[in-house]
């Protein structure tokens, strides 16, 4: 499979487009006409050839840019990977998961060759070769976590499994929906989700610790999560806040369909093998309401689901402000018929 | 004591103190003046060693039994230096009591998680001030002492909104620009932490 690489950027003059495979492909997340928060958790061990799930780490044509985005932001604000320094085990099992994953997956593009413990990493569409030794840190241009992770579409957090919980020890976040990595790094799993309205009193994240307390290796499993992103921006992180803040003031009904975007976080989790970490990553997927509204099952499930999405979750996910005029652009495309149950495109 | 839980779970929840009787050796740290608070820990005091270390003249209103070795010092800067010098020289077993405002308590938490400390092994009361420190995501500058719901940061300048959001590891709630949206839309600041 030879994925053809978009040169684009995800800020500035935001170039992001997507092309209408990969629409097709959207992991577009509302089953029904209305949304709650669940523990919509499954196996994420394959899926349909073409998909988002057919592999661990998804790899699509925004790969490139992503990585090039990922740079920048790391550039201006190296804060945004962390590592606390009992975390090196864990790092290693990331950098072996990813960079075998890869290989097995997308050959055309990845490449590693293991002698022992000298290994060689080939990375196409990067031009990287990179041969270092697997374990010692000190033969890679940087810490192992950040040197695959900065290669990888996708934000990841290492949990580390202690005292009977999940505690965010390392992370590298550029592409995320309004949390910090640098503020939360330390927290347990229920404060680390603690400004989540809504799942904690209806016990989503007590089944959700109990369940990934228990992951198993070789088991890993999937959720879906999704907010909504004015351009297609990756980094919209509370530290650059004020500058894409303004962007929410920025929608008109205009331009709704090219601006305002589903943001779509597909969420998997990967017991370690050393480590006995497990590994979140959450990998981003953009689409704009006008590349969805192409599907009239999409146009109309998202009209109703932002329609009756209450508000405190609207608030959440910093809706608020452009809400009405989304909906009104989408009202237009939604004649108020049935629509079957499924995320199915067509 | 019951509270209503937090709105936002990372926020910490303070029970009165208590002795932990498993305690091999206690330090208790008092940044405020809590006569009540006193009264109760002094009525039931454990038999293991007990240091106490005041910036606040708590014991003011107490003869403190002869079994506490009490230091009093003049700032919470210099009560700092002390627990870190106490706590460099402690052994397995030392149970910490931290009682006062909030940025007090979790400067000293810092200090001691830096030993290796464990959340079983510190206990923490807030008392005195409910004023909070802030950690600004945007600049990482921190501003203590606030009060109200709305701060400019102490460095970047920017009005900060705090939120109930808590790091232990920094000590510190979040506060993020309330006007990024529309800038120059500041709402009057409010007393909510007096």
């Amino acid at each position: 499979m030879n994925i053809r690489f978009r040169d684009e950027t995800f800020r500035g003059d935001y170039s992001y487009r997507n092309s209408d495979a990969t629409v097709r492909r959207f992991p577009f997340p509302f089953g029904l006409d209305e949304y709650m928060y669940s523990v919509n958790i499954e196996r994420h061990n394959g899926g349909p050839a073409g998909s988002v799930y057919e592999f661990a780490f998804d790899i699509d044509e925004h790969y490139v840019a992503e990585c090039r985005d990922r740079a920048i932001t790391l550039e201006r604000d190296p804060g945004r990977c962390v590592s606390l320094p009992h975390m090196i085990d864990a790092e290693w099992d990331v950098l072996e998961l990813i960079m075998t994953s890869l290989a097995h997956d997308y050959p055309d593009h990845f490449g590693l060759q293991c002698d022992g413990a000298r290994w060689t990493w080939t990375n196409r569409p990067l031009g990287i070769e990179q041969a270092f030794v697997f374990g010692d840190a000190a033969t890679l241009p940087c810490p192992p976590f950040e040197y695959i992770t900065r290669q990888t579409q996708g934000d990841f957090v290492i949990m580390d499994q202690r005292d009977g919980d999940l505690w965010a020890d390392a992370g590298m976040i550029t592409s995320q929906a309004d949390w910090s990595m640098s503020f939360d790094t330390g927290m347990s799993f229920k404060e680390w989700h603690g400004p989540v309205p809504r799942a904690h009193e209806i016990g989503v994240f007590d089944r959700a610790l109990k369940y990934l307390l228990m992951l198993q290796l070789g088991q890993p499993v999937r959720r879906l999560n999704w907010t909504m992103t004015v351009n297609p921006r990756l980094d919209t992180a509370p530290e650059t806040y004020p500058e894409w803040g303004p962007d929410r003031a920025s929608v008109r009904l205009d331009n709704v369909p090219d601006k305002v975007h589903l943001r779509v976080e597909l969420q998997a989790l990967f017991r370690l093998p050393r480590s006995n970490g497990v590994l979140f990553s959450i990998r981003c997927y953009l689409a704009s309401v006008g590349d969805l509204a192409r599907y009239p099952r999409w146009a109309k499930r998202l009209h109703r689901v932002l329609r009756d999405l209450p508000q405190d979750l609207a608030e959440y996910k910093g809706l608020v402000r452009y809400r009405p005029t989304v909906l009104e652009w989408l009202s237009r495309l939604d004649d108020g018929a049935p629509v079957a149950p499924g995320t199915h495109p067509e | 004591m019951s509270a209503a839980p937090p709105a936002i779970k990372s926020q910490p929840q303070y029970r009165g103190l208590t002795w932990d009787a498993s305690g091999q050796a206690h330090l208790l740290l008092l940044a405020a003046r809590d006569d009540a608070l006193l009264a109760s820990l002094l009525g039931a005091l454990p038999s293991a060693p007990i240091r106490v270390i005041d910036c606040a003249d708590a014991l003011a209103a107490f003869s403190a039994p002869a079994a506490l070795e009490v230091t009093r010092a003049a700032s919470l800067e210099t009560a700092l230096g002390l627990l870190d010098d106490a706590l460099a020289r402690a052994s397995m077993g030392l149970r910490l009591y931290l009682a006062g405002p909030e940025d007090a308590i979790w400067q000293a938490h810092t200090i001691a998680a830096a030993y290796g400390m464990g959340r079983r092994e510190i206990r923490l009361c807030q008392t005195g001030s409910l004023a909070r420190p802030v950690f600004c995501v945007h600049c990482r500058s921190m501003t203590r002492h606030v009060r109200t719901n709305i701060v400019p940061c102490a460095g970047c300048g920017r009005a900060l909104f705090v939120r109930d959001h808590f790091s232990r590891r920094l000590g510190a709630y979040m506060g993020f620009q309330i006007d990024a949206e529309a800038p120059g839309q500041v709402p009057p600041a409010e007393t909510v932490y007096p």
